[in-house]
């Protein structure tokens, strides 16, 4: 059965995370607090997973269960590690910024990879390019591992062209068990209906070609994982539901972030 | 072989850390204490989440081998007393953040702790008593017949959450003491096998399909070089799919 390697260091998994870095994503993102800004929600909860990222392979030292990408892509294309690298060449990476927790007001050291940038246009099929070639040529070195994860969250449409063909090249990136997986989380900044995880076109909004290119870009959830995201307290996902999020708010995003790591998380 | 009331066989451990990880880095443990009464062998799997879960097995083993517990109360006083040992043990400890927040959460690890006792009146015969908290197992096995398994898990039920002994006292109150305990009697012959997970779950499907492959850990046990002959096993049952990738833990005792 495919999407059921086990995740060891033997055969680490991947992560990839592309972030629109756009001029829009400075707008106030929905669901968020007065005055944050889609970019800063987003790289605030991508640095929240990291950091988890590195906790859940560590005890007294890291363990490479996981191998991570961030590229952003607004005023160019910026690979946040030049590639993928090993959790515990992530750690060597962070930047450590003095937060106060907003329910306890406590200080706390915050580890800090991603910046909130808003600025430029949307290359998306560059950014999905540059995922693909890392993807590629990670099948090729991880054959046995389970398939690579690529998030992309993005509030609009590329503008460097029609990004379904390289999406469909990367969804076809393939090991031992199964195809490369893409995940995409539209943040919107109208309140005007959140879809997740459709099954068909019948659960988008109808007439929207935007939600239409996603929704074909989009991976179906693999039956472990759905499984998995819905233990108690986790997610309601139909089988054939496609990892997608489109007119996303705050937390509709961030959950489709939650689904996609903690379920390897706690499967490694 | 028990002899004259007195058990004379030695239970036989087998232990090989995961594939890819170091020796330093196994987090099984096994404790086997013997006495004139017969034997007391116990058997932790630190959870890898958690930190120096390595210690954390050790601790309870040799705990339970040396002054065993069966109610969920006595297990609650006790993991109290050995956490706050654990703690102690670690607190001058320079540790990286990641780390720090790993020792906030504390360790975790699964128990099987069998008694086996000689009884004069049964003749050449006796009882056993066990307790257990999550997937590490113990097989009762007359020939090739499995007498009784404890937990009675079936292989789809070996997962990435079992049941844990914590180092932090509150995560014990949940435990539940309907799943723990286990008792029976022994026959000369009899064979006991204590397995952490991943062997445990072989151990299982193996016996359900009357393959009988289990006894072949009591042998790789007897080889001029156990450790050797355990991993070319594991790792041909690894690439053929059907042994998990894990710090593997046996326990086998033939009476």
């Amino acid at each position: 059965m495919p999407y059921e390697a086990h995740i060891d260091r033997k055969n680490p998994a991947c992560f990839v995370f592309l972030v629109d870095q756009s001029g829009s994503m400075g707008e106030q993102c929905i669901g968020a607090e007065a005055g944050v800004s889609k970019a800063q929600a987003l790289a605030s909860r991508i640095n929240s997973v990291l950091a988890e990222i590195v906790i859940k392979c560590s005890n007294d030292t890291i363990r490479d269960y996981f191998h991570v990408a961030v590229i952003g892509y607004g005023d160019g294309i910026y690979s946040r590690f030049n590639g993928l690298v090993p959790v515990s060449g992530m750690d060597r990476l962070a930047r450590v910024e003095e937060q106060v927790d907003p329910v306890t007001g406590d200080r706390f050291k915050a580890r800090c990879w991603l910046d909130p940038v808003a600025v430029g246009h949307t290359p998306m099929c560059a950014a999905l390019s540059d995922a693909h070639k890392l993807v590629a040529e990670w099948a090729r070195t991880h054959p046995a591992s389970f398939p690579s994860i690529v998030f992309n969250f993005t509030d609009g449409q590329s503008t460097d062209g029609d990004p379904a063909e390289i999406a469909q090249q990367l969804r076809a990136v393939s090991g031992n068990d199964g195809r490369a997986l893409l995940f995409n989380g539209h943040l919107s900044s109208l309140d005007s209906g959140v879809i997740e995880y459709p099954v068909t076109i019948a659960d988008l909004p109808k007439d929207d070609p935007h939600a239409l290119m996603l929704f074909g870009m989009s991976s179906v959830i693999p039956d472990s994982m759905r499984v998995l995201a819905q233990r108690p307290g986790g997610f309601q996902i139909k089988p054939g539901g496609r990892g997608m999020v489109f007119n996303g708010d705050y937390a509709a995003v961030l959950n489709l972030l939650d689904m996609g790591t903690r379920t390897q998380l706690d499967s490694a | 072989m028990l002899l004259g009331g007195q058990a004379s066989a030695k239970p036989l451990v087998l232990q090989l850390p995961k594939a890819g990880n170091t020796p330093a880095e196994y987090e099984d443990a096994v404790f086997v204490q013997r006495s004139l009464a017969g034997f007391r062998l116990a058997l932790a799997d630190g959870a890898s989440s958690t930190i120096y879960a390595r210690t954390w097995a050790r601790m309870l083993v040799c705990s339970f081998a040396k002054n065993p517990f069966w109610a969920v109360p006595a297990l609650r006083v006790r993991a109290r007393e050995l956490g706050e040992c654990w703690r102690q043990l670690f607190s001058r400890v320079a540790l990286p953040w990641y780390a720090e927040r790993k020792m906030a959460q504390g360790s975790a690890a699964t128990l099987i702790g069998v008694c086996i006792s000689y009884s004069a009146q049964l003749n050449g015969a006796g009882k056993w008593k066990a307790l257990s908290v999550g997937d590490s197992c113990l097989f009762v096995m007359r020939g090739s017949k499995l007498l009784q398994m404890h937990p009675d898990l079936q292989p789809a039920q070996f997962g990435n959450t079992p049941d844990l002994i914590y180092s932090h006292h509150a995560h014990n109150l949940r435990l539940a003491q309907g799943r723990l305990y286990a008792e029976g009697e022994w026959l000369r012959g009899d064979t006991f096998v204590l397995a952490s997970d991943a062997l445990a779950k072989w151990i299982r499907q193996d016996v359900d399909s009357g393959q009988d492959g289990w006894r072949r850990l009591g042998g790789l046990a007897a080889t001029p070089n156990p450790r050797h002959a355990f991993s070319s096993w594991a790792l041909q049952e690894q690439d053929a799919g059907r042994l998990k990738n894990d710090d593997l833990t046996l326990v086998f005792y033939e009476t």
